[in-house]
């Protein structure tokens, strides 16, 4: 999963960027609302979240903006304006959630988590296929039972080949949900996560749950014996 | 008594019923005096057409009427009385039956203009009677003609005449009727007015209520004004001329109203944004470092990022409850003798290191001596913030100039990029910033300069700033005296 965070204020922007990338998932930060705008504008995330008060551009300007696009991520307002009117005024504007600062991080965090459910349809934390069950609240991984150890960017990738279950997805689209964006796009670090996922996940007796599609990327889901 | 609805219906009554009444009484006056003078007029007529008939035949005064009178002439209803006297000797020759013992007042004197005046006559009735002097004729010529003419009637006077006494006196009453039709008239005048006066009451009454309708339509708008709408106005169409400068001064008072609001707001949001923010950053901080057990250099890195944070916070709280406490009147100054010149450089040291690691060169202009009365705590403060804004603000080994002329005015210069002219209004405005990132630069949140113009007031200085776009320096003066 990826999130763009706008927030001006740097020791908070720091901090949460930490505790999403220490969470698996990728995090593009900016500090003021015009390199928010262009992050939004030119990279895909699942989550954007905003403060409203910010240089340059406000969040609500940068919210109109992305929705103007067509730009359907959930968005998360994170602000220090706690009146009525703002919340209104930021939930009218297309924001899909609301949070004042200050707010504990833990509470930031599953408020994402909800988002990234809501923007993949899926109601339920727990996510299951075949014999694979990912908890994405607990960040835990199980095969038939028995539990998975997983790097961070191990466990973002196969979160975000779970939601995508039954899909085949492209390597860049598993770049640009997965890996920040300040590197080159490499079809090829992909490729070496996928295989380490790969063996993680292989148990003995149990047929292989991520497939490789050719010229077209990966699909995870459950083979069945033909 | 203190309805404006009474007060006017009150006057409009009283307007009313004064016309109606002194119109009223106007009217009758006019009516009664053209009725007294048509009385009068027929009366004189009655008693001269009596005077046409009174004649001395043999020595004798005596009235002649036709026989088909029943009475002499003017006394068909038993209104009219006189009474006929010598003019010299005043003895009664004739006065009509009617009168019995009562007796008409003689007066009269005059031949040339009658006389009248008002009578109580018998039987209580009110009259009136004109009095005047007669040369009568002699008629004994006609003597032979009286005696013939068998329809003559003669009222003849008991006294002789002698040749000498012509003159008579004649006094000719008659039975007020105009007091009868003046009394109808006042009876319907009366009435007219109590009529009148309740109508015009009633029309008052309505018309009133009518004219003062657009204050009770101000007042239902005034009522239904709702707090948290501060953009609504009075809006009354037609507005009466007397009442529009009510609605104007009243929209021009809401106007500030909002204005003071949309203020109070833009201040409280700024302040929560500025203390929540803060709070925020510390909380993300020690729960991600909490979060999993972490190296010591992590746990010092995050300590000491915390510690920063407070720092800027106690400094914000603290500027918050001076410019509170300013605003408030909450202050005691202590004033005292200060040499400016030595406090501005002991004031000046807890920058000198950060001056130092910024490269910046500080120019000082300082005049030796000079000494005002104030209260150095507060000027401290003052000087402090401006002197922390040219450390944090001039780039790296750029220029600051601190001045101190004879009469005591304070000068700090210093090069500031991000301004330009037109900022140099703004920058005592609470929570101004020219850039909207100060938060990485420190402690900057756009109060110090706000709390600087308000202790300087307070202080009885001016503060002044200005920006020169040439060479972009930044300067504030400051004169304590």
């Amino acid at each position: 999963m990826k999130v763009l965070l706008v927030e001006d204020y740097k020791p908070l922007r720091d901090s949460v960027s930490r505790a999403v990338r220490e969470m698996g998932w990728a995090i593009d930060a900016a500090e003021d609302g015009e390199e928010g705008l262009w992050f939004a504008e030119n990279h895909r995330y699942d989550v954007v979240v905003l403060d409203l008060m910010l240089p340059k551009l406000s969040g609500l300007e940068i919210l109109e903006k992305i929705r103007a696009g067509g730009n359907q991520s959930g968005v998360l307002i994170l602000t220090a304006r706690d009146g009525v009117d703002d919340r209104i005024k930021g939930l009218d504007a297309g924001a899909d959630d609301y949070l004042v600062k200050p707010f504990f991080l833990g509470e930031l965090i599953s408020r994402l988590k909800a988002l990234v459910r809501r923007t993949y349809e899926q109601q339920d934390p727990t996510i299951k296929i075949g014999d694979l069950v990912i908890d994405t609240s607990a960040c835990q991984v199980k095969r038939a039972g028995v539990a998975v150890e997983l790097t961070a960017r191990e466990y973002a990738l196969l979160e975000y080949l779970a939601r995508r279950a039954g899909q085949v997805v492209s390597r860049s689209l598993i770049w640009d949900h997965v890996y920040e964006s300040y590197g080159e796009a490499n079809s090829n670090v992909v490729d070496v996560y996928v295989g380490y996922l790969r063996k993680k996940l292989h148990l003995p007796d149990l047929p292989p749950i991520i497939h490789t599609r050719r010229g077209l990327g990966y699909v995870l889901k459950e083979e069945t014996p033909s | 008594m203190n309805s404006l609805n009474f007060r006017l219906l009150l006057g409009v009554l009283l307007v009313v019923t004064f016309s109606l009444g002194v119109g009223g009484m106007a009217a009758y006056q006019r009516i009664e005096a053209m009725l007294y003078e048509d009385f009068d007029r027929r009366l004189v007529q009655r008693a001269r057409s009596l005077s046409s008939m009174i004649e001395v035949e043999f020595e004798r005064v005596s009235i002649e009427w036709l026989e088909s009178d029943q009475d002499p002439p003017g006394h068909e209803d038993n209104q009219d009385y006189y009474a006929i006297w010598l003019a010299t000797g005043g003895e009664a020759l004739i006065q009509n039956e009617g009168l019995g013992a009562w007796e008409l007042p003689r007066f009269g004197a005059s031949a040339v203009k009658p006389e009248f005046r008002d009578l109580e006559m018998p039987e209580g009735r009110n009259g009136r009677a004109v009095g005047y002097l007669l040369e009568i004729k002699s008629d004994e010529d006609d003597e032979e003609e009286a005696l013939d003419n068998d329809d003559l009637k003669t009222f003849v006077g008991p006294i002789l005449m002698d040749e000498n006494q012509t003159k008579i006196q004649l006094v000719f009453g008659k039975v007020d009727t105009v007091a009868q039709t003046m009394a109808g008239i006042r009876s319907s005048l009366i009435g007219l007015w109590i009529g009148c006066g309740g109508m015009g009451s009633l029309l008052g009454w309505l018309v009133v209520r009518r004219s003062l309708h657009p204050i009770d339509k101000i007042c239902e708008q005034i009522g239904s004004l709702k707090e948290g709408n501060t953009g609504q106005r009075i809006k009354v169409d037609p507005i009466p001329t007397e009442l529009e400068p009510i609605t104007i001064a009243l929209n021009n008072l809401l106007g500030r109203v909002e204005g003071a609001l949309v203020r109070e707001r833009t201040l409280t949001s700024n302040v929560a944004h500025e203390l929540r923010t803060p709070v925020a950053g510390i909380l993300s901080i020690l729960e991600v470092t909490l979060c999993r057990l972490r190296s010591k250099e992590e746990y010092l890195e995050s300590t000491q990022e915390c510690l920063e944070i407070a720092k800027r916070l106690h400094w914000l709280v603290t500027n918050l409850l001076s410019v509170t406490r300013i605003e408030a009147g909450n202050v005691q100054l202590q004033t005292r003798k200060v040499l400016l010149g030595s406090c501005l450089r002991e004031w000046w040291e807890p920058f000198q290191s950060r001056a130092e690691s910024n490269q910046l060169e500080v120019v000082w202009t300082i005049a030796d001596g000079v000494q005002i009365e104030t209260d150095p705590e507060f000027l401290r403060v003052v000087v402090s913030n401006l002197f922390d804004n040219a450390v944090s603000y001039t780039p790296p080994e750029k220029r600051i100039r601190i001045g101190l002329d004879s009469t005591g005015n304070i000068a700090v210069v210093n090069q500031a990029l991000d301004l330009d002219a037109s900022s140099a209004a703004k920058v005592f405005d609470p929570f101004w910033r020219q850039s909207e990132t100060p938060l990485e630069k420190g402690v900057h949140v756009g109060l110090g300069l706000n709390l600087c113009q308000k202790i300087v007031t307070l202080l009885g200085g001016t503060i002044q700033a200005e920006v020169k776009e040439v060479d972009k320096l930044f300067e504030v003066q400051l004169r304590m005296v």
